[in-house]
């Protein structure tokens, strides 16, 4: 019993060595195939040689994030529109299509600090068209608490100023709030469109940062820059056919003091769409006719102007509230020439909701309220003048283009007006 | 009858032995079904907090102490995905419009986009102001990563 015992174990150990031993000598057969072609030191060169052709294209597809990179990119931002309009009891009266500011943006990153960027914008005056370098700014940033620039940019108030340039596809509706709006109309060739009454732009020295507070954050923009002055265009006659703020792109100042501006924006929850802001703009103002005025419009070589904003907004995934509220104090003294008023407000509140992914309904109320004595006002040939405005936004291609669709009840100087406006807008 | 009987000892010992040949199954856990937010070990970004990841992939938040951050995009669509959803709470349009925005009013570039969870690895691994974000069963042992956030990966 036990010899047979013995037998059985000596037959199982031999058949557990036997399977034991397949595997590796499968692996020994195959090796003794690779050595007859390559030695192992060919085999090993190969590999080596792989390896740092690989590294080679690895480091190539990675040198775009090294610091000594520069980094370039171009957009492109329109609008084509059209526009059914008239006075309200007459509507419509006329209608037209009309293009909107077309906008070539660049901008230029040379490793982690230092920037460029250039936004320069197409606009038809009539049948002419023109390039207006619109913003040019380079910009060093050293931290998240401090950029430090110089150029022309937007001056530092406002949300919408600060927020919505020159390509219309950004902002929920087709125009800026009509006292907002750029210094020149925006170029589009538009009756509707009569320049604005605030400085838009600032040529000069900026610094911008953010302070983190906990969970709250409280943002900060400074401007020191160039006053500007009102344009008049005058006719043969002496009458004033339009006027602008001014301002001279390649820089220039008629006064020796300079033009502040600064906006503090504080976010109670820092991730959060809560931003309540404060701005003030200090400026002095000239006013420069083409010809001889002779209809009243007041020639001015000096008005100090004290320009307090203050907005709330709230913008989610969802919601869009924007609210901000102007007052022009044109009665600070400080040189002026001519006598003012503290008593011009202005402002407006928008509201919309994103119903779906790619469908944002939206209203808006616009207000400007101005002592018409006032002889700012007056320069710019601005009155009261108020407007409601319904639509609805369609993204047909989401963040790149999109439909809009509004009307517009408008009340300039006790004159009623209407008018219906769509806008295809693109960004690319 | 007796022969039989030690016959089938014998090959159940033989069995037993073949089995204890066979080579050992993996010793090492199965990695868990997480996506990972990974920076350098001992980098510029090993101390950065968790609630920051947002506001850097979204712009608003740069440097770290005086370094300029590198977020990184992984290019497998099925990972970025679930990043936009879980971490930053945004569709990928949303992300898209934000980063449009962004260039737009501050002259922002959008992270960079890496091919792969490799890639990703291996310039977090040699840029210490790098951030990324991976699957956590890609990391290969031993890489000197730290994990400053994970989630769970799974698409609810």
């Amino acid at each position: 019993m036990g010899e047979k015992l013995f037998g059985m174990i000596r037959w199982g150990l031999i058949l557990c060595l036997g399977l034991s031993v397949l595997p590796v000598q499968a692996d020994t057969n195959e090796g003794a195939s690779d050595n007859s072609s390559k030695s192992l030191a060919e085999r090993v060169k190969d590999l080596e040689d792989q390896l740092a052709s690989y590294q080679s294209t690895t480091d190539q597809k990675f040198k775009q994030i090294h610091e000594d990179q520069l980094r370039l990119h171009f957009n492109l931002y329109g609008d084509a529109e059209y526009r059914v309009s008239g006075p309200s009891a007459s509507f419509p009266q006329q209608n037209a299509f009309y293009i909107g500011q077309t906008d070539l943006h660049i901008m230029a990153q040379y490793g982690p600090h230092l920037g460029a960027m250039v936004e320069n914008v197409v606009e038809f005056d009539g049948q002419n068209p023109s390039i207006d370098l619109e913003r040019v700014i380079a910009y060093y940033t050293f931290s998240d608490e401090l950029r430090v620039a110089a150029g022309r940019d937007h001056t530092a108030f406002g949300y919408w100023n600060r927020t919505f340039h020159h390509g219309d596809q950004f902002q929920t509706t087709i125009d800026r709030p009509f006292f907002l709006a750029f210094e020149d109309g925006g170029g589009s060739d538009q009756a509707y469109k009569h320049g604005g009454v605030v400085p838009n732009h600032i040529v000069g020295l900026f610094a911008y940062g953010k302070f983190g507070l906990g969970s709250s954050s409280l943002g900060y923009e400074l401007n020191v820059g160039n006053n500007g002055n009102i344009g008049l265009n005058v006719d043969n006659n002496g009458n004033v056919t339009d006027a602008a703020i001014n301002f001279n792109p390649s820089g220039g100042d008629n006064f020796n003091s300079k033009r502040f501006a600064g906006r503090l924006v504080f976010k109670p929850e820092a991730n959060g769409g809560l931003a309540i802001g404060v701005a003030s703009v200090l400026s002095h103002y000239s006013v420069v006719p083409s010809g001889p005025v002779s209809d009243g419009t007041p020639v001015f070589n000096d008005l100090a102007q004290l320009l307090l904003e203050g907005e709330v907004i709230y913008t989610d995934d969802n919601f869009e509230f924007l609210s901000e509220f102007y007052n022009f104090n044109n009665d600070i003294g400080l040189g002026s020439s001519v006598n003012g008023s503290a008593n011009n407000t202005a402002y407006y509140v928008q509201l919309a909701y994103q119903a779906t992914p790619d469908l944002k309904p939206y209203v808006r109320v616009e207000n400007l309220n101005v002592d018409s004595s006032d002889p700012f006002f007056l320069a710019t040939l601005s009155s009261n003048q108020t407007v409601y405005l319904a639509g609805v936004r369609y993204d047909f291609v989401p963040a790149s283009s999109s439909l809009k669709l509004e009307l517009h009840l408008i009340n300039a100087n006790g004159a009623n007006a209407t008018e219906l406006a769509t806008a295809w807008g693109w960004g690319f | 009858m007796k022969n039989f009987k030690g016959w089938k000892t014998g090959l159940l010992l033989a069995a037993w032995m073949l089995v204890a040949a066979l080579p050992a199954a993996s010793s090492k856990a199965p990695k868990s079904g997480k996506l990972v937010v990974i920076v350098k070990s001992g980098g510029a970004l090993s101390g950065i907090d968790s609630k920051d990841i947002p506001a850097i992939y979204l712009g608003d938040k740069q440097f770290e102490n005086g370094d300029k951050i590198e977020p990184l995009v992984n290019g497998d669509e099925t990972l970025s995905a679930l990043f936009l959803k879980k971490v930053l709470e945004k569709t990928k349009a949303q992300y898209k419009k934000i980063w449009s925005g962004k260039a737009f009013i501050d002259g922002l570039s959008a992270p960079s986009v890496l091919p792969d969870s490799g890639d990703i690895i291996r310039e977090v691994e040699k840029n210490g102001d790098a951030i990324g974000f991976v699957a956590e069963k890609d990391i290969p042992d031993g890489k000197d990563l730290k994990v400053v956030y994970s989630v769970d990966a799974s698409e609810k």
